[in-house]
């Protein structure tokens, strides 16, 4: 302790003793057998998530998720432990049978749904039997976070990609049309010049909305603004955003393929223009904070 | 209660739990138990007035495509038919043993919709088979000028499902017994403006299709009680 400013961070997180990275005043027992029980139902699952769902395009976020939900909830451990213990037992008991009973039924069915819903209900659970409603709604944030984790129902995913792939393809053609491009669509396909690409799942934007969803109310938790109202209209605002990114990067594939050719607009440019969807979309997110704040702040005056 | 106490409960539930779940899975294949033998030789090559037409060549999917359909199908019989009239019929028949939630069916709607085509007038039908009707989804599928009216269904085991719910709960009704069920997909298209005769041949096709099986092997592809006449 003699001269902790001068020493890098990482050292001084490695010199903690290990006391002070759990709950301070938290038994030690208790807390173990809660981790040990937490862990033997859902580390398999991200086993499992890790090795089918995480390393297709519509669920790469998942692990970050995870990994900010952990981050965000070892935060507040302090803060959970020192609240007084008033558990609400009835609901915290009937929540984690539910839990339990959602979890063998996903995980020995293959349901994702239930499976990995279940461990937001069953952090709930854990919250209320220890720490009673006050503790829930402290995590509250974190645990509607890890919602974005959960893989969706194929027949859901699928019922609402292929409109939005139309409607993206139809306005990126559009759009090029009017700016005077040799442009043409088919279904999903759009013809440009002697080219012919075609709309990707990925492109519909379905997982980007998600991922960018998931920054934007990670971003206003950050930020700690307080305002529901001002909140609430961001995170609506996300969607549509997220849909002019995606029209956006097929625009630039489009344009690329145009006039690079189709090597270029298949080859690592294909990626580069996710990386411009991100950007333009948090741009466009920034931006519309801005106003937001603006409005938001001349009403309460 | 203490917390010690409720720690030590929910640690023993979280024991059962995922003994439970781990018990609970599948593990016996229905293929295994009844298996269907060669696509190929199941699905009759020429049935009244119908045969294969080899004089369209068969258009290979892509490598990546194709890597993708393997991946899903233990056997796929892709063909064209022709009869007196020069009408033509595309019949894709697609088996897989395993249809646990990673190797499911791909439904048309959404496989011709990837790969390029519009498709629009997504409809529930039936199809008239002699003694009773088997759900069907018909859809009409476009590129460019090719105009593809589609009748299709898939069977999980001995149901026939539609949609990917009732795929899904199909599927249940056998893993809930520890079972994993087989899977179909039977689509049957031509390339045609009109809708209603389009349907109304796809119905004769199956029919003539269905009639010229064995009886005990009917069900494979149109669902029903395994050897009986459907």
């Amino acid at each position: 302790m003699s001269e902790p400013l001068s020493r890098p961070p990482f050292g001084r997180f490695g010199a903690q003793p290990l006391a002070q990275l759990l709950p301070r005043g938290a038994d030690s027992l208790t807390l173990g057998l809660v981790l040990a029980g937490f862990a033997l139902l859902y580390l398999p699952t991200w086993w499992g998530l890790a090795h089918t769902v995480w390393p297709t395009d519509e669920q790469g976020h998942g692990p970050i998720i995870l990994a900010v939900s952990g981050w965000l909830l070892w935060r507040r451990r302090d803060a959970l432990a020192a609240l007084p213990a008033q558990p609400a037992t009835l609901s915290g008991t009937v929540l984690a049978l539910l839990s339990l009973l959602l979890y063998v039924f996903g995980r020995s069915q293959s349901i994702w749904l239930f499976e990995v819903g279940s461990q937001v209900t069953m952090m709930l659970a854990l919250a209320l039997l220890f720490r009673g409603w006050a503790g829930a709604r402290l995590i509250w944030f974190p645990l509607f976070f890890l919602l974005f984790m959960v893989p969706l129902p194929e027949t859901l995913v699928a019922a609402v990609t292929t409109p939005l792939k139309s409607a993206v393809s139809q306005i990126a053609e559009q759009l090029l049309y009017v700016l005077g491009y040799p442009v043409a669509r088919s279904g999903v396909t759009l013809f440009v010049g002697q080219y012919q690409l075609l709309v990707a799942d990925a492109c519909a934007g379905l997982n980007s909305m998600f991922t960018l969803e998931a920054l934007g109310l990670l971003y206003m938790n950050l930020m700690q603004h307080t305002n529901v109202a001002r909140n609430v209209t961001l995170a609506i605002l996300i969607v549509p955003i997220s849909f002019v990114a995606n029209v956006v990067r097929v625009m630039i594939l489009v344009l690329v393929t145009y006039y690079a050719g189709d090597e270029a607009g298949q080859g690592f440019v294909h990626g580069f223009a996710g990386m411009v969807l991100f950007m333009v979309a948090l741009t466009l997110m920034f931006a519309v904070d801005r106003v937001l704040q603006l409005i938001f702040r001349g009403s309460s005056k | 209660m203490n917390p010690r106490r409720r720690a030590a409960i929910f640690f023993g539930g979280s024991v059962l739990a995922s003994g439970l779940s781990m018990a609970l899975v599948p593990q016996r294949k229905i293929a295994d138990r009844n298996p269907i033998g060669k696509l190929d030789d199941l699905v009759p090559a020429q049935f009244e007035g119908w045969a294969i037409d080899h004089s369209i060549p068969m258009i290979l999917p892509a490598p990546d495509v194709q890597a993708k359909l393997d991946a899903i199908y233990n056997q796929l019989v892709s063909r064209t038919y022709v009869n007196g009239q020069g009408e033509r019929i595309m019949l894709a028949v697609a088996y897989g043993g395993d249809q646990s939630d990673g190797l499911r069916a791909h439904r048309p709607e959404v496989c011709y919709a990837a790969q390029g085509f519009a498709t629009r007038n997504l409809q529930d039908g039936q199809l008239a088979l002699p003694g009773r009707n088997i759900p069907v989804r018909r859809l009409v599928a476009t590129q460019g000028g090719r105009i593809e009216p589609i009748t299709y269904w898939m069977t999980i085991g001995t149901h026939v499902a539609r949609t990917g719910l009732e795929t899904k709960l199909a599927q249940l009704r056998y893993s809930t017994r520890g079972l994993i069920p087989d899977g179909l997909l039977m689509r049957v298209s031509n390339i045609s403006r009109d809708e209603p005769k389009s349907y109304r041949l796809h119905d004769a096709f199956m029919n003539g299709l269905v009639a010229a099986m064995p009886a005990q092997e009917r069900w494979r592809l149109v669902g029903g009680e395994p050897g009986s006449a459907a």
